[in-house]
């Protein structure tokens, strides 16, 4: 039956005892109806029903709410009469009429049938929590509230209260009242039941014996609670529901909180109604264990260090290649040896063992060399990117207060306090020294990552040996990861997805194919060394990934790939479509993984299939072995299957804390109140499915992605307030195509200080951010426009000073030059001159790749990435692609 | 959203250590969870980060930081 | 499971169901079928004998059995006497039906005459052919205008038009019902088309040779024997003969793809035709 009909409908169920005189009750019916709607009367009669049993069966309630659920169809009569007759002699009679006719006084006087019409119901919002099923929408489920209930509504109707404000609909309560106010204010407020949230409606009555009615045959929105006070004494209470909103798992359990909650309302009227719990302690317990995933293996495989594991696979496969990279191989033994030769080197230069020591190292076979050799030598890495100004690096260098630095000889140029030693010095240093004899602790410390800080500087997480031996163990055999296996390390060491990357392949005995800068910054170059190579397990944030799929519907290349792991930023599903027309999913398995740096690179992991592409949705799936999943309101309890609160984090994965912050680390990695242990609490927002599965809704607050990058946008306002002529500053993401996560940009707006300039304030900024975070464009204002509570209202912000442009019609014959500068107008959304500097205009590698592909379309000579960014600026790169010309 | 309580400059915390000497701030009202003690407490918040920013000085597990002592 | 058991998990619970000749025969079963199910039912039969049809049709009484079967399996009924030559009986057919259970699910289009029959083309009187025509195919065309509007409203519904293996092959003597039957096909993929944008499906069922049935009170086999000079008496020996599974259809085979085609499980099924004959048009 359609909702807009059963909506529309109301019904009333009377007892008759018996015996019935069915005649007579049609003639009253009638002469009722030819009074109110005489066009109708004629064909208004009584349906009639025997059945074969007595009133009091669940059969015959059955059919009684059959029959009062069955709207009327929209050409026919307002009412509908059925009597159904029991074997002892009673009655049923159930009507069902529009909701403009109502049952008056006496009764089968029916009301005028005002012809009103519903007015539809407001387009909502879907309900956060309710986890509908849309296939299922228009069949109303009904769940009856556990009881025994408190004997009034007033505590019933504020437990509802209660409950919705804490799943975060409705009006938000102030919990720090009693329940008497509660329950008072409602039973003022809501006396005669009410709207108490988006799609949930109030229906308060009092049942009179004998009858049942039902204010409308199905939710006018999502839910509408009913709570009827009998005569007798007692409240009953029921959540009718559509099931294409709220799931009835999610009905019942609410139906359950309410309950839970009423009873505590009435019994405990001067509790603070913080202290009152939604659910009872065994569906915390079970809500609890539902985010736990055992580990997959004991703890010896989870008790280990890094070159420990490394050492086993040395031992077992010494001759099998270890790494690709620059044209050369090593083998484990040689990577072995090599390691402990840097190893060798760091102790003679004095390093203490438990020391941090800073590596800053292009991409290739040292680095990988290094970071081992690091470990051998009982210390733990600190990776550093040798495109970041150097304002970070030296700041990076200070907080981790690192002494010696790993990197090319004039890499950290100008920093002081610090001796920075190439690879090639370190192991000339070792000479003939035996390498030291490694730690064998699991607790020290492995690595520090830093990452973006909202306080304008980054913070160093640190993470001991134990959890990276962890991640192995949880992913090593659902991944199949082994020996016969093939990975890139595509991205920078001081992205903690190349944790993964290396220890990943090195631990299980793969072969690692580091990339080289060019080759990442070039899909094609990239797909071509895929293929070569024979890569078969790729990881990738979902933009680059794209970029990929793309390339692989033009490329014949044949792709040996069975893995693909995504991090690093949400996945939208969808992009995958055009992969798995040319994929299996059975022949190459896409994973996406949520993770954080703070837990150890990875939390979940949900293999995505063709369904998911068609169902939409943010699953990332459940907690990876080992580790635990929680979702936490603000107060750090425990919230209900399918409610949005913050993520949180436990288990084998968390971090020791953040380097030199005690007091961020202690409120951040807080201990569970559930169980002890520590939990990260990651801001990120989401809910926990019946099945253990996670969904991830987006950030708490301002921090962001963008391709890839964790940003603070505070981080970035921060850095421009450092700025001493800066007097205000805020820093916003923005998309040049809404939803396309590759054009993400970040776009500042600062208040100045006169005479300075925002070419000031950019290379300011340019000095001390990497260029992930360097805003595309910074405009100035008289003023930063805030909310009516002080903050940054960001709608009132103008559009960004390289505000969009019209894309130029294209001329029959256009030059190269008008063609080159449309081009880039296009991608950049500005406009172009000679004299414009691509990446100045906010352009990215992603549009880069972008612009190459249109040229190539368009019949253009094809242009290396590496020379677009030799000429990025218009009247070079016209006179590049001139010269290919002819 | 009510304001976060490990953020609320208002309300009034616990420092709490574990054994591994690993502080944590702890919201008053809420009970202390086993295998944690009190170290400071009740305060304001900022006092308590004090109190952790100035105590809190070697941030290694004390299992890990016996070890390498020892060694 | 055995006749007469409510379905664990009722395919058609909540949804109503009307079915034109349901006095007896196959509309009987399948409405029977579709209560075991869940459905309420709309029971539609002309309730009494037809000039110009050489042999009882249903009666009241016998509709009345149909329904009292319904009810037993707890489904609300009404019964309508309805010929389906007149237009004004179908369409209070489809009124009650809305008045009474707000709108229709499945329409089962199942009344149908075997005879007259039995002569050769040209031997046919003109209003023997109108008469076979009328109600075999127009009449379910008529049923359709009546009731498809509202499933087209509420986006959802599935009609089901029992022809025939005669709407298939070909049959000497009885070109009437063939041509009938034939065209019933074609009006259920014109149809389909016409209704695939509204979710309402509408498919054909062939049933093969089908025995009468005590139970369902069935007399069609019989008058097809009858028409087809076939020995009356030994007809069931004979038609067996021709059948590739050495047996006739019981009618709870066809009731068995009515279901199927009335519930969720074909929901993506429209404008073909379901052939339940033991191998009989595969020769």
């Amino acid at each position: 039956m359609s909702r807009s009909q059963a909506r529309s409908c109301h019904s009333l169920v009377v007892r008759v005892p018996g015996p019935v005189d069915a005649a007579a009750l049609e003639g009253r019916l009638r002469a009722g109806a030819a009074g109110a709607w005489p066009q109708w009367a004629a064909r208004l009669r009584l349906w009639e029903e025997t059945l074969p049993h007595g009133a009091d069966r669940p059969a015959a309630r059955d059919r009684v709410a059959a029959e009062s659920e069955r709207p009327l169809h929209a050409d026919g009569p307002p009412l509908r009469a059925v009597l159904l007759r029991y074997a002892d002699g009673d009655a049923d009679l159930v009507l069902v009429a529009r909701r403009s006719v109502t049952f008056d006084e006496p009764r089968f006087t029916f009301g005028r049938d005002t012809g009103a019409t519903e007015p539809g119901p407001a387009p909502s919002e879907p309900l956060e929590w309710g986890l509908g099923d849309p296939g299922r929408r228009g069949r109303t489920g009904e769940v009856r509230l556990p009881g025994p209930l408190p004997g009034d509504p007033a505590p019933v109707a504020g437990a509802i209260r209660l409950v919705l404000s804490r799943y975060g609909t409705g009006r938000p309560l102030d919990e720090s009242r009693t329940a008497r106010e509660l329950v008072g204010e409602t039973a003022e407020a809501f006396a005669d039941g009410g709207q108490l949230g988006p799609g949930i409606a109030l229906h308060l009555e009092a049942a009179r014996p004998g009858e049942r009615r039902l204010p409308r045959l199905a939710p006018a929105g999502a839910a509408e609670f009913h709570v009827l006070r009998h005569a007798e004494g007692g409240v009953t209470a029921s959540l009718r529901h559509d099931p294409g909103e709220m799931s009835p798992l999610v009905a019942e359990r609410l139906a359950g909180h309410v309950a839970h909650v009423a009873q505590q309302l009435a019994d405990h009227p001067d509790r603070p109604l913080d202290a009152v719990e939604t659910m009872t302690a065994d569906e915390s317990a079970e809500v609890l264990r539902l985010g736990v995933t055992p580990p997959a293996t004991g703890p010896e495989a989870m008790d280990r260090t890094v070159h420990g594991l490394f050492a086993d696979v040395v031992r077992e496969r010494p001759d099998a290649v270890a790494l690709t990279a620059g044209g050369g191989e090593l083998t484990y033994a040689e990577l072995d040896e090599r390691s402990d030769r840097a190893a060798a080197g760091l102790a003679a230069l004095g390093v203490a063992p438990g020391s941090l020591v800073g590596v800053a190292l292009e991409r290739d076979a040292d680095l990988v060399v290094t970071l081992l050799g690091v470990l051998k030598a009982g210390c733990a890495y600190v990776p550093m990117d040798l495109r970041y100004p150097r304002e970070r690096l030296r700041y990076t260098v200070e907080n981790a207060g690192v002494g010696v630095v790993v990197g090319a000889a004039d890499g950290l140029a100008g920093i002081d306090g610090v001796r920075v030693v190439t690879p090639d010095e370190l192991r000339s240093l070792a000479g003939e020294a035996a390498a030291p004899v490694p730690s064998v602790d699991p607790a020290a410390t492995a690595y520090v990552i830093y990452t973006s800080g909202s306080t304008g500087r980054p913070k160093g997480v640190v993470v001991p040996h134990r959890n990276v031996a962890a991640l192995l163990a949880a992913t090593r055999e659902d991944f199949g990861l082994g020996p016969d296996d093939v990975w890139t390390l595509f991205h920078s060491s001081a992205f903690d997805f190349s944790v993964w990357e290396i220890w990943g392949c090195l631990l299980t005995g793969g072969r690692l194919v580091v990339v080289d800068y060019w080759v990442t910054r070039d899909t094609d170059l990239f797909h071509e060394l895929l293929a070569e190579e024979r890569v078969t397990v790729l990881n990738q944030t979902p933009s680059a990934f794209a970029q990929i799929v793309e390339a692989d519907r033009r490329r014949s290349a044949a792709l040996s790939l069975r893995l693909v792991v995504f991090g690093g930023e949400p996945l939208d599903v969808r992009m995958l479509a055009p992969w798995f027309a040319r994929h299996s999913p059975s022949d190459c398995r896409l994973v996406n993984m949520f993770g954080i740096t703070e837990t150890t690179v990875h939390v979940t992991a949900h293999t995505v299939t063709p369904a998911d592409v068609l169902a939409g949705g943010r699953r990332v799936g459940p907690a990876l072995p080992g580790w635990t999943l929680s979702v936490r309101d603000p107060r750090g309890r425990l919230l209900p299957l399918g409610v949005p609160g913050e993520i949180c984090v436990g288990g084998a994965g968390v971090a020791d804390h953040y380097l030199g912050q005690p007091g961020l680390t202690a409120e951040r990695f807080v201990d569970d109140p559930y169980g002890g242990g520590r939990v990260y609490r990651s801001g990120d927002r989401g809910r926990l499915r019946p099945d253990g599965a996670l969904d991830h809704l987006g950030r708490l607050d301002s921090q962001v992605k963008v391709r890839g990058h964790r940003i603070e946008l505070d981080e970035i306002r921060n850095v421009l307030l450092a700025h001493p002529a800066v007097t205000g500053a805020v820093a916003v993401l923005n998309h040049d195509v809404p939803g396309d996560a590759a054009t993400a940009r970040i776009d500042a707006y600062v208040t100045l200080r006169p005479p300075a300039t925002l070419a000031d304030v950019l290379s300011h900024a340019r000095g001390v951010l990497p260029g992930y975070m360097v805003p595309a464009s910074v405009t100035e204002l008289p003023r930063i426009p805030l909310t009516i509570n002080g903050k940054v209202d960001t709608a009132g912000l103008p559009a960004p000073r390289t505000g969009p442009g019209q894309p130029a019609a294209q001329g029959a014959d256009e030059g190269l030059t008008e063609r080159i500068l449309r081009m880039w107008g296009n991608a950049l959304n500005t406009e172009v001159t000679l004299k414009d500097n691509f990446f100045e205009l906010g352009g990215n590698s992603l549009l880069v790749i972008r612009i190459l592909r249109e040229m190539r379309e368009q019949g253009l000579p094809r242009v290396a990435t590496q020379d677009f960014y030799r000429n990025s600026t218009a009247d070079r790169f016209v006179e590049l692609v001139r010269v290919a010309q002819a | 959203m009510a304001t976060n309580p490990f953020e609320n400059d208002d309300a009034r915390y616990f420092v709490l250590v574990n054994e591994e000497n690993q502080h944590s701030l702890w919201p008053a009202f809420a009970e202390v969870p086993a295998g944690w003690t009190v170290a400071h407490g009740e305060d304001s918040r900022q006092a308590c980060l004090d109190h952790i920013n100035e105590n809190w000085t070697d941030m290694r597990p004390k299992s890990l930081a016996d070890a390498m002592d020892a060694a | 499971m055995t006749a007469g058991e409510r379905s664990a998990r009722p395919l058609l619970r909540g949804r109503t169901a009307l079915v034109t000749g349901a006095a007896r025969g196959l509309g009987r079963t399948c409405a029977v079928r579709f209560a075991e199910e869940g459905a309420d039912l709309v029971l539609v039969d002309v309730c009494g004998d037809l000039a110009g049809v050489p042999y009882p049709l249903g009666s009241g009484g016998q509709l009345e059995q149909t329904a009292k079967l319904c009810r037993e399996q707890g489904a609300a009924v009404v019964t309508v006497a309805a010929d389906v030559r007149r237009p004004e009986d179908v369409e209070e057919a489809a009124r009650q039906a809305l008045d009474r259970f707000g709108g229709v699910d499945v329409l089962l289009n199942n009344a149908g005459i075997a005879a007259p029959s039995g002569k050769a083309v040209h031997e046919i009187a003109e209003d023997e052919w109108d008469l076979m025509v009328g109600i075999d195919l127009t009449g379910a065309w008529r049923t359709m205008k009546a009731v498809v509007p509202a499933m087209v409203e509420q986006r959802s519904g599935s009609v089901i038009n029992v022809a025939s293996t005669a709407g298939l092959v070909g049959y000497r003597h009885f070109a009437g019902y063939v041509a009938a039957k034939h065209g019933l096909i074609g009006l259920t993929k014109a149809a389909a088309l016409d209704y695939a944008p509204f979710r309402v499906r509408v498919n054909a069922l062939c049933p093969g040779s089908v025995r009468d049935d005590p139970l369902s009170e069935g007399r069609m086999l019989a008058e097809i024997a009858r028409s087809l000079d076939v020995d009356v008496d030994e007809h069931e020996e004979i038609f067996v003969q021709s059948q590739p599974m050495n047996s006739l259809m019981e009618p709870r085979d066809i009731a068995g793809a009515a279901l199927w085609l009335a519930g969720d499980d074909s929901r993506q099924v429209t404008g073909t035709t379901l052939t339940v004959d033991g191998g009989f048009s595969a020769r």
